[in-house]
């Protein structure tokens, strides 16, 4: 029974890891993909108009991808700290993993949240600037304004992986 | 930093030279017109001037049109690329004018007209035998000729009826019994995918109403036949095809014709556009002016320092004219020309594009400068990124004349870039992790001893680094706004708003480092700045309310805003947050490229196109992002502090060209 039991606490913890870097790459993917969706039907409306203006409208829906960049960011970093990619040789406990996979949360969850917003953000923007295309710098700080809280979440998600130390 | 001084002036001029002396005006490119009430116009006065200016308006049409006519037969378009790289043909005014030539447009105009009745006569020709062609096709195997259903003869008449397929056998053995011998019926071999069938009956006219009676039991439907065609339906198609190719034949040769000529068409409309658009500007501005039979009276913004030049063009035409400073009028505002040093100018169209500052307030583009190319520098944060980009840039620059608003953007990219070598290289980040990552790389480990920071390992170092750089913005922010106020008088502003929100902040500052350890300062000192602070707070906030509460109650309510200013201070936290992204993404594609090069055989080639490709995208998506936040740190953080941009761009008269370089 004991032996059961330290068998499923060493695989527990890179067991945990991997939830949380799913969630990070999942759920900050998803969004990214959710927000493009959205910001992709305006740029196909006004390109139906005017077909020169696509430059523009790609920067425009580019912009919520970067979520989903970060969400892998991290996960790579959460699954680097855990000897799961790279040099390995590393083992984890029970309560390193769980914190690693808890500080995937922060990019997961606002990265969802604000790709999706951002993608919102973009598709007004991109209407915008099939009137005005002469306003293309501004057109793109506004979804700017909704990325930044996924840079926060970036951040701490980081910042807490750093935290952790693992001998 | 700083915003020219406007002066008004109101310049009467003869009109027998008042052409003359606007063309001077307008090389020297710096006066503004102002638009005068029509009121004050005599359209009597101005009516051979607005003559002139319709009929360069009705050419511009025209050019349009000739230009959109050509578009799509143009090879040679001297693109909007090679046009932003300057790649313009270069010509003296006089040239210019030459090119223009109006005779010459004019012919060329009236032959694309012509081009376009031909061409339009030949497409509605192709699309009308296409339309009869479809009728005939289904005709094909029809051994009669059309003839007969459209006119008939004198006795017998036809008609083609298309009947649905599961009731073929039921009309055809109907028809054959109500009308026997009387009657000629043939059904046109079956088609595949058709769910009808095409029956042509040749029966005597006396008929007619024995015909009607039967068909009426049916679901079916006459097929019209087009009056023009006779002979049978093999013929008809074959002379169709004749006619159709012919159509074709004229608009190839009509398009033939078009591309022939339109290089040179094109490039004389390009001529003409920049021609006539200099034209027009010039008659408008001459129509802003008041008008009297002789006499035009205009007033113009000029900046102070151009006022000897513009004297000096008007100085022949002394005995003909009367120049006067005037005065602005109430409520008109000069308009806002900014005047920086050649290395902070480029910063400018980020500056208006936020907005205008106001005249007469403050041009905040040299403060913003160092502030902006040093937080794109950290964003970015890759020496091998920035090394690449920069590269490429100076390159670029060099190799073409690019002038204008793009120049600026590239200069700015580049002095970023320049700034992310820098802090790469202080960072130890070269293209992410490569040098450690890529064992044939370990020769350059010496770059190792450049770096101060590390991010990857030590973030809170890298952090306070930005929040203390933001802190440094935002108190730059509310000193310019403080100086701002004094300039204005309003010291009580002055001393309350920013002079508290500095001393308490710095107070409140200085007590976190010192509880911390971090300098060597008695916190009673520090606790004693921010009381300080909040005391002016507290007793100034309110000053707009009656009652002594209501003073008290939004002093003390106005110490929440302290919030704002924390969030501030840690949205610059995005600093470390994007270089790490950058340094991040880095060294996840060398680990990928790393991965994959075990592969054997093709591992090396896989790497490698990882390795590019993988980086490639790096710096696209990094660049964007290092650019649009640390723009947003100045525009929301930084501007809200103090920025007034309600001013209007200073838009001169000048010789404005899209297509052509003025060597003159």
């Amino acid at each position: 029974m004991e032996s059961v039991l330290a068998t499923m606490a060493e695989q527990l913890g890179p067991a945990l890891v991997i939830l949380g870097a799913a969630f990070a790459v999942g759920f900050a993917g998803s969004g990214s993909a959710w927000g493009i969706g959205i910001a992709n039907e305006a740029a196909a409306g006004i390109m139906t108009e005017d077909p020169k203006k696509f430059g523009y409208a790609l920067v425009l829906l580019a912009l919520p991808g970067t979520q989903g960049i970060y969400g892998l960011l991290v996960a790579f970093i959460a699954m680097l700290k855990a000897g799961l990619i790279g040099a390995g040789g590393v083992s984890i406990t029970v309560w390193q993993g769980l914190g690693i996979g808890c500080a995937c949360l922060p990019i997961a969850i606002a990265g969802f949240y604000s790709a999706i917003w951002q993608g919102k953000s973009s598709a007004a923007s991109i209407l915008m600037i099939s009137k005005r295309p002469d306003q293309i710098g501004k057109a793109v700080i506004l979804p700017a304004m909704c990325e930044t809280y996924a840079v926060f979440g970036l951040l701490m998600s980081i910042l807490m992986l750093n935290g952790i130390k693992i001998q | 930093m700083a915003i020219e001084t406007m002066l008004r002036i109101r310049m009467a001029a003869h009109k027998t030279i008042s052409d003359e002396l606007i063309d001077k005006i307008q090389r020297l490119g710096c006066c503004q017109f102002i638009p005068q009430s029509r009121e004050k116009i005599d359209e009597r006065d101005a009516a051979s001037l607005r003559g002139r200016l319709r009929r360069v308006e009705d050419l511009l049409g025209e050019v349009r049109f000739a230009m959109r006519f050509l578009d799509p037969y143009v090879s040679d378009k001297g693109g909007g690329l090679s046009r932003a790289m300057g790649n313009l043909p270069s010509l003296s005014t006089d040239g210019l004018a030459k090119l223009a030539d109006e005779e010459k447009f004019k012919t060329t105009v009236a032959l694309l007209r012509d081009l376009e009745k031909k061409a339009a006569d030949a497409k509605s020709g192709i699309s009308r035998v296409n339309g009869l062609k479809a009728q005939v096709q289904p005709l094909l195997g029809l051994p009669y000729s059309l003839d007969f259903y459209t006119k008939g003869t004198e006795s017998v008449q036809g008609a083609l009826y298309s009947v649905q397929t599961p009731q073929a056998e039921k009309f055809e053995s109907e028809v054959r019994r109500v009308l026997g011998d009387m009657a000629e019926l043939y059904a046109l071999p079956a088609r595949e995918a058709d769910s009808s069938r095409i029956y042509s009956l040749i029966c005597s006219r006396d008929l007619t109403e024995d015909l009607q009676r039967t068909l009426s039991g049916f679901q079916l439907s006459r097929a019209d036949v087009p009056a023009q065609l006779s002979g049978t339906p093999s013929d008809e198609l074959a002379k169709l095809e004749r006619e159709l190719s012919s159509y074709k034949e004229a608009d190839e040769a009509v398009a033939g014709e078009i591309r022939a000529m339109a290089n040179d068409a094109y490039k004389t409309c390009q001529y003409c556009t920049d021609y006539w658009n200099i034209s027009r500007a010039k008659l408008s501005a001459l129509l802003d002016g008041e008008q009297t039979e002789q006499i035009i009276v205009s007033s113009f913004w000029i900046p102070q320092r151009c006022v000897n030049a513009f004297r000096g063009a008007a100085a022949p035409y002394e005995g003909l004219t009367e120049i006067a400073e005037v005065e602005p009028e109430d409520g008109a505002e000069p308009p806002t020309l900014l005047r920086n040093g050649n290395f902070s100018s480029a910063i400018e169209p980020l500056i208006t594009m936020y907005g205008i500052p106001t005249y007469g307030g403050f041009d905040p583009t040299t403060i913003v400068t160092p502030f902006f190319y040093l937080f794109f520098g950290m964003c970015f944060g890759d020496a091998g990124y920035g090394l690449v980009i920069s590269g490429l840039l100076l390159f670029l620059m060099m190799k073409h004349r690019i002038t204008g608003t793009l120049k600026k953007f590239l200069v700015i990219l580049t002095v970023g870039n320049i700034m992310a070598v820098i802090v790469g290289a202080m960072t130890f980040s070269w293209f992410g992790d490569s040098v450690t990552s890529f064992s044939f790389l370990r020769p350059l480990s010496g770059l190792r001893s450049l770096q101060i920071l590390d991010p990857m390992n030590d973030p809170m170092t890298f952090l306070n680094i930005s929040l203390t750089l933001g802190f440094i913005q935002i108190m730059t922010g509310l000193v310019i706004s403080l100086a701002e106020n004094l300039k204005k008088g309003n010291k009580m502003a002055a001393f309350s708003d920013q002079g508290g929100w500095i001393i308490f902040l710095c107070g409140l500052v200085l007590l976190g480092l010192s509880s911390s350890g971090a300098i060597r300062l008695s916190s009673s000192v520090s606790s004693a700045i921010a009381a300080a602070g909040a005391v002016i707070l507290v007793a100034t906030q309110g000053r707009e309310k009656e009652s002594v509460f209501g003073k008290l109650f939004s002093g003390v309510l106005s110490l929440y805003n302290v919030t704002g200013y924390l969030g501030d201070v840690l949205s610059y936290s995005r600093l470390l947050a994007l270089g790490l992204g950058s340094a991040a993404v880095g060294m996840v594609i060398n680990l990928l490229a790393n991965l994959v090069s075990g592969v054997p055989y093709v591992g090396v080639l896989l790497g490698i196109v990882i390795f590019v490709l993988g980086h490639v995208f790096s710096i696209a998506v990094n660049i964007l992002g290092a650019f649009v936040h640390s723009l947003r740190l100045q525009y929301v953080e930084f501007f809200g502090k103090f920025y007034e941009s309600s001013g209007e761009d200073f838009s001169p008269l000048s010789m404005s060209t899209q297509y052509v370089e003025l060597s003159d």
